[in-house]
């Protein structure tokens, strides 16, 4: 297991190293700013936990260094998901306004449930334990991403190489994440063995993805605007036909 | 439980993008002169002549037991082929309304809403019917239907003097205060 885990560490660090060289040598640091910072700050907390591990340091302070290292790296990650939406929204204004309805009302209700299991508690009891906040972080983005997800799926939106790449990566890394989060939280003491070895390939995984998505700058096909339309008046007209197309479903069966 | 509900998120993900990847595929493809033709709705005499109960009393009056399920099954398949036909239609309508939708810039999520609203309903009327007609054949479905609307007339009838005698009630009350 040790042997296996220092070859994935070196690996993953190896391709976090090519990711950022081919979004420096491909131009795609300014196109993707807010991937790259994530990317750079996950880079930077791996130097740090080097620097830490050969400096000398206790075990506890090590891993605080951590556990702070990651809550940081899974805050900078909400800049993936801004991303994500920022390229795949911009050119469309309606969706761009319906994915925020469709986030308000996520964030309402994440809020509610929040308020509803906490109300009644002591104020220690409250703030959760740093696993817990991490597992929480996650799964607002997980949450964000099923949305920008569905709406991708449920509009055809067209988006280009990059965007497919970062998506892929990111959703499945923020999903394994959160399985092996809430696995380690349950059965920490025993499993640790098994389950720290987890979140190395799926760190690998999606550094693979972006490694191929994020080679070369593939811009996100624009919409034709030719195709813009009266929304009033074909949303209208939808709502109609849906109503005549109900009524011809149970009119049929009552001649 | 937090875990499978997570798993069960994770797999709903997966096939959100697998169908994310086949749908556009599918927008590009042969499909699409199709998909832009206008909506075409199965007629209602089909359905009718389905449902015939001439047919029925005519194989009937044969005395041949096989001959009586053979004609039933084939009218139930047929039966399920018209609602599935209507369903394929009203999946082609949603996706043009989309695809023209994804290009307003002026785009209103609660009439995207009230649009999914809509299809939902036909959604839940049409599962309704796929399942009467596998369980019990199109013929008692027609019956089903009718009794249901049947219900629905007496019920509406009902209401509508219920609420006509309301009305005078109040009527007859206030004119007897105003005379005293």
């Amino acid at each position: 297991m040790g042997l296996f885990s220092g070859a994935l560490w070196w690996a993953g660090n190896g391709l976090i190293a090519l990711v950022m060289y081919r979004g420096r040598k491909a131009a795609l640091v300014g196109k993707y700013p807010y991937f790259y910072s994530y990317v750079a700050s996950v880079a930077g907390s791996q130097l740090i936990q080097i620097y830490l591990s050969v400096g000398h340091y206790d075990q506890a302070f090590q891993k605080l260094a951590w556990w702070i290292l990651e809550f940081v790296t899974a805050v900078v990650g909400f800049g993936v998901t801004w991303e994500i939406y920022r390229h795949v929204l911009c050119p469309f204004g309606g969706v761009r306004r319906m994915a925020r309805a469709v986030l308000a009302s996520l964030f309402g209700a994440v809020v509610g449930r929040t308020a509803i299991e906490l109300a009644g508690r002591k104020l220690r009891d409250v703030f959760p334990t740093s696993i817990v906040l991490e597992q929480n972080l996650r799964a607002v983005q997980a949450l964000l991403l099923v949305a920008i997800l569905g709406l991708i799926v449920h509009y055809g939106l067209p988006i280009g190489h990059n965007l497919w790449a970062l998506l892929t990566g990111y959703s499945f890394y923020v999903g394994a994440n959160i399985v092996s989060l809430t696995v380690t939280s349950r059965w920490h003491r025993d499993m640790w063995a098994i389950w720290a070895v987890l979140p190395q390939i799926e760190y690998c995984i999606t550094l693979i993805v972006w490694c191929v998505g994020m080679r070369a700058y593939f811009p996100n096909p624009m919409p034709d605007r030719a195709l813009e339309c009266d929304y009033e008046h074909v949303s209208a007209q939808t709502a109609r036909a849906f109503a005549r197309l109900r009524t011809h479903l149970i009119h049929s069966w009552r001649i | 439980m937090t875990g499978l509900m997570i798993l069960i998120g994770l797999v709903m993900a997966l096939l959100l993008l697998f169908w994310a990847v086949g749908r556009g595929r599918a927008d590009f493809g042969a499909n699409r002169a199709e998909e832009e033709s206008p909506v075409r709705l199965p007629p209602k005499a089909l359905l009718g002549r389905c449902l015939s109960i001439e047919d029925v009393e005519f194989a009937a009056q044969l005395a041949s037991p096989r001959i009586l399920r053979l004609l039933l099954r084939e009218r139930r398949r047929l039966a399920l082929k018209w609602l599935r036909q209507t369903r394929r239609e009203a999946g082609r309508l949603l996706r043009q309304h989309v695809r023209a939708a994804r290009h307003a810039a002026d785009l209103r999520p609660a009439a995207e809403v009230r649009l999914w609203f809509h299809a939902g309903l036909f959604l839940m009327v049409y599962e309704v019917l796929m399942t009467a007609v596998r369980l019990y054949g199109p013929f008692r479905t027609r019956a089903f239907v009718r009794s249901v609307f049947a219900m629905a007339g007496v019920l509406t009838n009902l209401g509508d003097r219920i609420a006509g005698a309301i009305t005078a009630g109040r009527g007859h009350a206030v004119r007897e205060a105003e005379g005293t």
